[in-house]
């Protein structure tokens, strides 16, 4: 179901946006557009069939939590 | 204007407007508490000194706009540090503000699942209002300002009405001892706004398309200053009326600020129009975020048009709203203990390094 839907999504965003592009012979356009649309693309339906995906909030806690706390314990000192 | 993308012109006015936009939907909902939490009844200094420390950041703005008149944050990078490093700028930059946005369309979902209508999946909100921003996005800077300044009047006059309303609840005494947890608690609770204010770093794409190109400085105390007016206002209603332990508790001050309200058994329920009016905050301030990662990806790739790009970049965004964050504590959680340092970096010190970097060089303008 999920699967379908974000099938419609895409499509239309290639419809509506892709195809002037494509008959205006904006190639680079096309080529930008193209990465991110199927950079969209694949996460979502990497999200939908649950693969594991690293998150990249995930390393971003890692990195900036730490740094967080030395913070707090330097401002609570004073 | 050759090369920017970009055909409309805004006036000082409405920059200053939007500047607020790009600020203020997400911190009057969600800074608050975390404020409150922090810094206790000193929350309202803490907003003011961060409002204050954000004030080197707008005079770089102003100077950065001033030396390179006319180009965007992405355009003046690419003549700072030449074409390779300037793109990699331009394109770190394009992913900070699609990850702003997700972040921004999560906590605009969270809310309205947790606040108004819990029954309704998540993805509904943040797909809606992601189609119609795009829409707007489309039309470009010329429209966002309008549609700002179509709102504005709207959440200024509520935002009166609110604090009118509720003054029957206030007692002053809430606001005292002051500096009672100490410096370092009010200094991070400034921190964490910190993040916040910073975001007026949108001025400094925005700002190219000011007109005339000396009222960017106008734009840039205007919006500061109305910055400061209603986070601080918002503050110090919610904490004038709840006291400090109970205003931490509450997940959303200023939603329970206009809960409150309850004159003679008619006048109730009026959050619900305090709703409408944020959701239309934060459809400016979505539409802002994906106008200029579509932008400044433009930039990047030598496209002659940004408008195709919005449409994938803003599915990208509701994906990763999905995706980044499990729950509305871990979105609390990153907006805490993540997003000020994180901010930091792209908000204040990579701007520094790159007006350091143009003194150093000696760069300049280019055709106004």
């Amino acid at each position: 179901m999920f699967i379908f839907l974000i099938a419609v999504a895409f499509l239309l965003i290639a419809y509506g946006e892709a195809v002037p592009l494509y008959r205006q012979k904006k190639y680079s356009e096309l080529a930008v557009m193209g990465v991110v649309w199927s950079l969209g693309l694949a996460l979502s339906l990497a999200l939908v069939l649950n693969l594991p995906l690293p998150n990249p909030t995930d390393w971003m806690e890692r990195l900036m939590v730490p740094l967080f706390r030395l913070l707090e314990t330097f401002l609570g000192s004073l | 204007m050759l090369g920017s993308r970009e055909e409309g012109f805004i006036d000082p006015w409405q920059g200053a407007i939007l500047l607020w936009f790009s600020v203020l939907p997400t911190a009057i909902l969600f800074l608050p508490s975390l404020l409150v939490s922090r810094a206790q009844q000193d929350a309202w200094i803490a907003v003011v000194v961060a409002t204050l420390l954000t004030v080197p950041l707008a005079v770089l703005i102003g100077w950065l706009l001033g030396r390179f008149p006319g180009k965007t944050l992405f355009q003046a990078s690419e003549a700072i540090l030449g074409k390779i490093l300037g793109k990699a700028f331009a394109l770190f930059y394009v992913l900070a503000f699609v990850q702003l946005n997700a972040i921004v369309l999560r906590e605009f979902g969270e809310f309205l699942v947790t606040a108004v209508m819990p029954e309704t999946p998540l993805i509904v909100f943040t797909v809606t209002l992601t189609a119609l921003t795009i829409y707007a996005a489309r039309n470009g800077l010329e429209v966002i300002a309008r549609s700002a300044q179509f709102i504005l009047p709207l959440m200024v006059s509520f935002f009166v009405i609110v604090l009118v309303l509720v003054t029957p609840k206030m007692s002053p005494r809430n606001l005292f001892p002051l500096f009672e947890g100490g410096l370092g608690s009010l200094l991070l609770g400034a921190f964490i706004a910190l993040g916040f204010t910073g975001e007026i770093i949108v001025m400094a794409i925005i700002g190219a398309f000011i007109q005339p190109t000396q009222g960017v400085k106008k734009s840039l105390v205007l919006g500061l200053a109305g910055i400061l007016l209603f986070l601080t206002l918002t503050v110090i209603g919610g904490l004038l009326v709840f006291g400090a332990s109970e205003a931490a508790r509450l997940t959303f001050l200023a939603f329970s600020l206009a809960r409150v309200i309850s004159i003679g058994n008619f006048l109730e329920r009026i959050e619900v129009l305090f709703m409408a009016i944020w959701v239309g905050g934060v459809f400016i301030k979505v539409t802002l975020n994906l106008y200029i990662a579509a932008l400044g990806l433009a930039t990047a790739a030598n496209l002659t048009e940004y408008r195709p790009l919005c449409a994938p970049l803003a599915a990208l965004t509701v994906v990763l709203s999905t995706w980044l964050f499990d729950s509305l504590t871990r979105v609390f959680f990153f907006v805490e203990q993540v997003f000020p340092i994180w901010a930091l970096i792209w908000e204040f010190i990579i701007p520094f390094s790159l007006g350091f970097m143009a003194l150093v060089r000696k760069v300049e303008g280019g055709r106004p």
